[in-house]
């Protein structure tokens, strides 16, 4: 089984066109251009299928670094 | 369904091949479209189309139609207009709401007419959510009674009706959206409800874009019937009466059905063929025929080298065959070594047999010609035209005996619709690759000088159809062929001399020069030389030239040919 830091390094690698190994705990929303709103809806709809969860608008706002997305999807899982 | 996540994973995996075809779509919608631009690209890379789509703003329907001003790079404007994406209305904000979308129609023709090659899809409308009381229901009336007269509209213009009702009708409501998405990022559907309208959005554009197989090779064990006739027997094989049996019927049916729409059934099958033959003669419960299928290897070889083999025999292109087979081990082998054959990834349960077949659109057309019909016949006389021809010793001597007659008329009423079709489908002897769609033929007819020759073949064996078509315009003092092109059904025949021959004397009339244009595709290379072969004269790569008086036409001829009254 694929841990959960490697389910959301590879959606974020997917989305973002980025490397896996570019995606360190300080990635963020300020490492990548292609991280804006749209795709950032794009990565909230991708972990939502990924580990069957539903995130609500609040918690998808805060989302926006690699630790937080990892945080997140422990508390709701 | 496939989940989000998956989806954009295989967007990124599947290669982008040279014989994909290209299309670029904008979506202008009063949702955040977001997320079925991705399904759809992933639904239609599947069915070998790649897609650009390009930019728009939300919803800014109208304004974005005005804007279009014939904008020649969109092959597809699709418009998505969701009610439940509205604030609540009255009854006369509702009616006014109603008006505007009618409106919007016109718009939609304006920029149709200034690009005709523009394909328009125009979602019809979802009920209202909201379901409470008198008001809700006698809107739901309205939406209805709306839909049926934007159909109708529609049907005039050309502009295809997406029919998104019945997809949330089969699902209800209730599943259809996803409020939190909503709230979040403006995006309406679920993910069940995006896998659908996206699977069924891509259907609608392969069917439009008239790219539908021509062959279906069947394996017979497992497939057409339950068990192995080799060892059970034409009577024990499971077919009818019976829970098991009864799916295989339901599929023999269905792909009879395929037959009488003209797709030509072959069979590829590891068994002896007496014992094949006999089966389809005896078992009383069998639906097709023996003689339904025009090509048949039933043999104990390697598929793939009998796929080959039906493909020469039918002269039907690889990636115009479609493969289907119980067996895993037989569809991976056939993957490996004929890459350009459609294999179909057929489920284990029989009972989604039919439905592997649908979702892949394969045998989807919008139109179904009485050409189309008539192909099952006109693939028969193929397999005995190449039967026949191997006891001749000469080509010409073969050819006279073949009684050919070619009926030559101009492109009419009666034939628009193949010569449409033709121009789109042909690839191989097309030499000027001009693909004209209803509309822009309809224009190219009206603003130029033409002389058009449009070609039937009968011979000995029977009646080949439509098959070939030329068309010249008048360019000041000189003559510039724009089509011509030729059905692989009718190769090896010396058609085409009688095709240019013809249309040479129809020109000789009206100028002194004509102007033959070869533009090279992947699939016409083997005619890069036809107009030098017939005493063209090169001017530049596409462009070849001829003095009428020096043309030589075909001594001897081989054809009746006959006029028929326009």
């Amino acid at each position: 089984m694929k841990k959960i830091e490697d389910n959301i390094k590879d959606i974020l690698s997917t989305i973002l066109k980025v490397p896996i190994k570019k995606i360190d705990p300080s990635f963020s929303y300020k490492s990548s251009k292609k991280w804006d709103s749209l795709n950032h809806i794009k990565i909230i709809m991708a972990l939502e299928s990924n580990f069957k969860i539903k995130i609500k608008p609040d918690q998808a706002v805060e989302m926006m670094t690699y630790k937080k997305i990892i945080q997140n999807i422990k508390k709701i899982i | 369904m496939i989940e989000y996540h998956k989806i954009l994973k295989k967007i990124d995996s599947i290669k982008r091949k040279s014989n994909f075809k290209n299309l670029k779509i904008k979506f202008l919608c009063n949702f955040n479209q977001l997320f079925l631009e991705d399904y759809l690209n992933y639904f239609l890379l599947e069915k070998k189309i790649s897609v650009k789509i390009l930019k728009s703003e939300f919803d800014q329907i109208d304004q974005s139609i005005i804007n279009l001003k014939g904008r020649k790079d969109i092959n597809y404007l699709i418009i998505g207009e969701d009610i439940n994406s509205r604030i609540n209305f009255n009854d006369k904000e509702f009616n006014n709401y109603l008006t505007q979308l009618e409106s919007r129609l016109d718009n939609l023709k304006i920029a149709k007419d200034k690009n005709p090659n523009l394909k328009v899809i125009y979602f019809n409308l979802i009920k209202k959510r909201d379901f409470s009381g008198d008001f809700y229901n006698n809107l739901n009336k309205k939406i209805l009674n709306f839909n049926e007269r934007i159909e109708k509209k529609c049907l005039q213009t050309q502009i295809q009706i997406f029919d998104i009702q019945s997809i949330s009708n089969y699902i209800g409501l209730e599943n259809f959206y996803d409020d939190e998405k909503n709230f979040l990022a403006k995006t309406l559907y679920s993910e069940y409800a995006l896998n659908l309208i996206s699977k069924e959005l891509s259907k609608q554009i392969y069917a439009s874009e008239n790219i539908r197989k021509k062959c279906l090779v069947l394996d017979l064990d497992n497939t057409l019937w339950g068990g192995v006739l080799g060892e059970e027997g034409p009577y024990s094989i499971k077919l009818g009466n019976s829970f098991e049996g009864e799916k295989f019927t339901k599929f023999q049916k269905y792909i009879k059905d395929l037959s009488n729409k003209g797709i030509i059934l072959a069979i590829s099958s590891k068994n002896n063929l007496d014992d094949a033959k006999e089966c389809f003669k005896k078992n009383p419960n069998m639906i097709l025929n023996f003689s339904d299928f025009t090509s048949y290897r039933i043999n104990w070889r390697e598929k793939y080298i009998n796929i080959n083999e039906i493909s020469s025999e039918l002269n039907i292109g690889k990636d115009s065959m479609v493969f289907f087979d119980d067996s895993k081990f037989e569809r991976d082998q056939m993957l490996k070594m004929n890459p350009e054959i459609n294999v179909i990834d057929v489920p284990n349960d029989v009972s989604k047999y039919i439905k592997s077949i649908d979702e892949t659109a394969f045998f989807l057309s919008q139109k179904t010609l009485d050409e189309d019909l008539k192909k099952k016949k006109q693939y028969q006389i193929i397999s005995k035209f190449n039967g026949s021809k191997a006891k001749f010793r000469d080509t010409n001597s073969f050819l006279k005996s073949l009684k050919m007659k070619i009926s030559f008329s101009k492109v009419n009423k009666k034939n628009f619709d193949r010569c449409v079709q033709m121009s789109v489908k042909t690839n191989q002897f097309n030499l000027t690759n001009l693909r004209f769609s209803e509309t822009s033929l309809k224009n190219y007819l009206k603003k130029n000088d033409t002389i058009s020759l449009v070609g039937s073949l009968k011979d000995k064996f029977g009646d080949h159809g439509i098959t070939c078509m030329a068309i010249a315009r008048r360019s000041k003092n000189k003559f510039i062929i724009d089509s011509f092109l030729l059905s692989c059904r009718i190769f090896g025949r010396q058609v085409e001399k009688a095709l240019l021959d013809e249309l040479i004397r129809k020109v000789k009339k009206q100028t002194q020069t004509i102007h033959g244009i070869y533009n090279k595709s992947k699939k016409n290379k083997e005619f890069a030389n036809f107009f030098i072969k017939n005493g063209f004269i090169k001017k530049t790569n596409k462009n070849f030239e001829i003095k009428i008086k020096e043309y030589k036409y075909k001594k001897n001829q081989l054809f009746k040919i006959k006029y028929e009254k326009n």
